[in-house]
């Protein structure tokens, strides 16, 4: 007979899923698969606070398009993870949280971080569970991970009792199931439906299509590059959408939604859902909207809706949608999308001080490899850096949530730069998002995760004008044997940059670049450089 | 007309450019519609859409703002021109010219 504790099949489980990173902070309900998790090949990454612990997991499904996970604590270390957990549910990120618990008998006799976890969870996860005994971890874990990674990806919780994971079973008679891979998910459409779609696109005289998370988590950007390609609509992208297909695609018109859209007769929109950030898909002059989602609750909105994988119905569209005269639409586009550019590119070289914004980025994309990883974070820095940043490969540009949530790129930079070592990995943050999980640098620091941290400090949080003072954030990379420089002037951005990425190349130390940015900078207008409003019909 | 008036006579002391909201404050259409009772959230960080739920009230910033002050597109769209393409410190007293135009009678 072969005794093995509780944690130790949750690490053993783990393993079986292709898990290589485990991202949390440790305590004594969850002792047990902390120190088995590495004997079973998992590299334990310690945080400073749970929060960056769900992040990351968050952050690693989105560098990987595989479910990430993480470990915490009971009590106060559920509640400080939540905000991430919720995170992931509203964008629809799979992540598996393992927390642990007090014993079900001491809940009510006051143990020690005590608290009703499974009903908190339960309202910011996708599924939520306590296990009963250790001999069903294997099938608990497996469960976990179903639901994280299937229908409309999210975070799943599985809650283990201090009594569970240190309690002993006999694992002979234990199997531990390998999971199925996303090409096993695919869900295709009824050929009706199909038919319906192309017909209407073909009808079209300016369609496009608004890409979404679905898309990557599908693994179907080579569907969507085909797709537009082969029929000449041009495409917008959105969230984790983002990079599916290249910014620099000559169909491809990024995250400038809202100009085309706005200019749209027919949308078909993929995997994503018709909320505030897009518009709540009232996109002005349309004939009809077709929405793919593989979840049928997000399909109120749309004239025809399409349950269905984005990558398989991508691919059943592509045969059933024959090449459409789309020239005409996607030259005027282009021209408009020309003129903003040129607009941007006047900010972009501007050298006034305190630096412009696009001037950072600007100087950022100068130096970006193409596989780079840019985190952006914050929430008024945003406008700035959804334009001026471009996305090339899928997963390399993540930004806000749903959820709106700030604070959280750091967590993100600790997966990326785990998944994709050797390539340049930025945090973009604004300096008041930066002060949540600052401390997060000492684990990049432990871990040797050489994070390139850019702060856009314009000294106060911005969408609601209080200031916080041009505080000298650079001086923390002291404190983490990494390295910090204030830029104050536009020139020195770039040789600031270029040593940065010296140094995470070389010796893989951190560094924090604090650059001083304008707290009232002006936006390029580039609104009413499309036909005018009578030549949409309204 | 009343309406149009009181977003004339209330011009905050800066209007930024091309964005209805961000941290250079508020565009004219941002302005118009905060003054007609849109909460920031429905025009944050946004240049064509009025972001609300409720397709009555949501949709194309022209339209929404046409709809509401009872102009024609065009002459939201004049407005929103005269914005974007004043000098920064010019802008406000441009727009209020441009305004002071629109609420002359027979003018809309």
């Amino acid at each position: 007979m072969t005794l093995v504790t509780g944690g130790e099949l949750i690490a053993r489980s783990l393993s079986a899923h292709g898990v290589s990173h485990l991202f949390g902070l440790s305590g004594g309900h969850i002792d047990p698969t902390w120190s088995a998790a590495p004997r079973h090949g998992i590299r334990v990454v310690d945080v400073r606070h749970e929060a960056a612990a769900a992040y990351a997991a968050e952050g690693w499904a989105l560098a990987t398009g595989e479910p990430g996970v993480c470990i915490v604590t009971a009590g106060p270390g559920l509640t400080n993870a939540v905000t991430g957990l919720a995170t992931a549910r509203e964008s629809g990120t799979p992540v598996v949280c393992v927390a642990g618990a007090a014993t079900a008998r001491g809940r009510d006799a006051g143990e020690v971080e005590s608290l009703d976890q499974l009903a908190l969870a339960t309202s910011v996860t996708k599924w939520a569970r306590v296990v009963p005994h250790a001999d069903q971890l294997p099938d608990y874990v497996a469960a976990a991970f179903r639901q994280a990674a299937t229908g409309r990806p999210g975070p799943a919780y599985l809650e283990v009792p201090i009594d569970v994971v240190h309690s002993w079973v006999d694992d002979a008679d234990l199997e531990v199931r390998a999971p199925q891979g996303r090409a096993q998910r695919r869900v295709a459409a009824p050929a009706e439906l199909i038919e319906d779609a192309a017909r209407t696109l073909e009808r079209a005289e300016r369609p496009a299509v608004l890409a979404g998370s679905g898309v990557f988590w599908s693994d179907a950007a080579g569907h969507l590059e085909t797709f537009v390609t082969e029929t000449g609509i041009p495409v917008v992208t959105r969230q984790q959408g983002r990079g599916t297909i290249p910014d620099d695609h000559p169909h491809c018109f990024g995250r400038d939604w809202q100009n085309v859209l706005a200019q749209a007769d027919v949308v078909l929109v993929v995997g994503t859902q018709l909320n505030y950030f897009s518009g709540y898909g009232h996109f002005g002059h349309l004939d009809r909207l077709i929405q793919v989602d593989i979840d049928p609750t997000q399909l109120g909105r749309a004239d025809l809706g399409i349950v269905g994988d984005a990558g398989a119905v991508l691919a059943q569209l592509t045969e059933a949608v024959p090449r459409l005269a789309t020239d005409g639409w996607v030259s005027r586009l282009r021209r408009q999308a020309d003129q903003i550019a040129i607009r941007k590119a006047v900010m972009a070289q501007s050298d006034a001080m305190p630096i412009h914004p696009l001037r950072l980025c600007a100087e950022i994309s100068e130096r970006l490899e193409r596989d780079a990883t840019v985190i952006t974070d914050g929430s008024n820095n945003l406008m700035w850096t959804n334009v001026g940043f471009q996305a090339l490969e899928p997963g390399r540009l993540p930004g806000m949530s749903q959820l709106g949530t700030i604070g959280h790129g750091v967590g993100y930079a600790l997966a990326a730069a785990c998944a994709r070592p050797g390539t340049q990995v930025l945090w973009v943050v604004g300096d008041g998002s930066f002060g949540f999980h600052a401390t997060e640098l000492d684990t990049a620091a432990r871990h040797g995760l050489p994070i390139v941290t850019v702060i856009m400090n314009n000294g106060g949080w911005s969408a609601s004008w209080v200031p916080l003072g041009l505080r000298h954030y650079e001086r923390m990379a002291g404190a983490f044997d990494g390295h910090g420089e204030l830029v104050e002037k536009p020139e020195q951005i770039g040789p600031a940059l270029s040593s940065a990425f010296e140094r995470a190349r070389g010796s893989g130390e951190p560094s924090i670049l604090n650059v001083i940015v304008d707290p009232a900078p002006e936006y390029f207008a580039g609104r009413y450089l499309g036909p005018s409003h009578g030549d949409l019909g309204s | 007309m009343d309406r149009l008036r009181n977003v004339r006579d209330s011009l905050p002391p800066r209007l930024n450019a091309g964005i209805l909201m961000g941290d250079g404050g508020f565009c004219i259409l941002g302005w118009m519609l905060t003054v007609a009772g849109y909460h920031p959230i429905t025009v944050y960080n946004s240049t064509l859409f009025v972001n609300d739920p409720d397709p009555r009230r949501g949709g194309l910033v022209v339209e929404v703002v046409a709809r509401t002050y009872g102009l024609h597109p065009e002459q939201v769209v004049e407005l929103a021109r005269t914005n974007d393409e004043s000098p920064s410190n010019e802008r406000v007293s441009a727009v209020r010219h441009a305004l002071d135009v629109l609420v002359t009678p027979g003018a809309t």
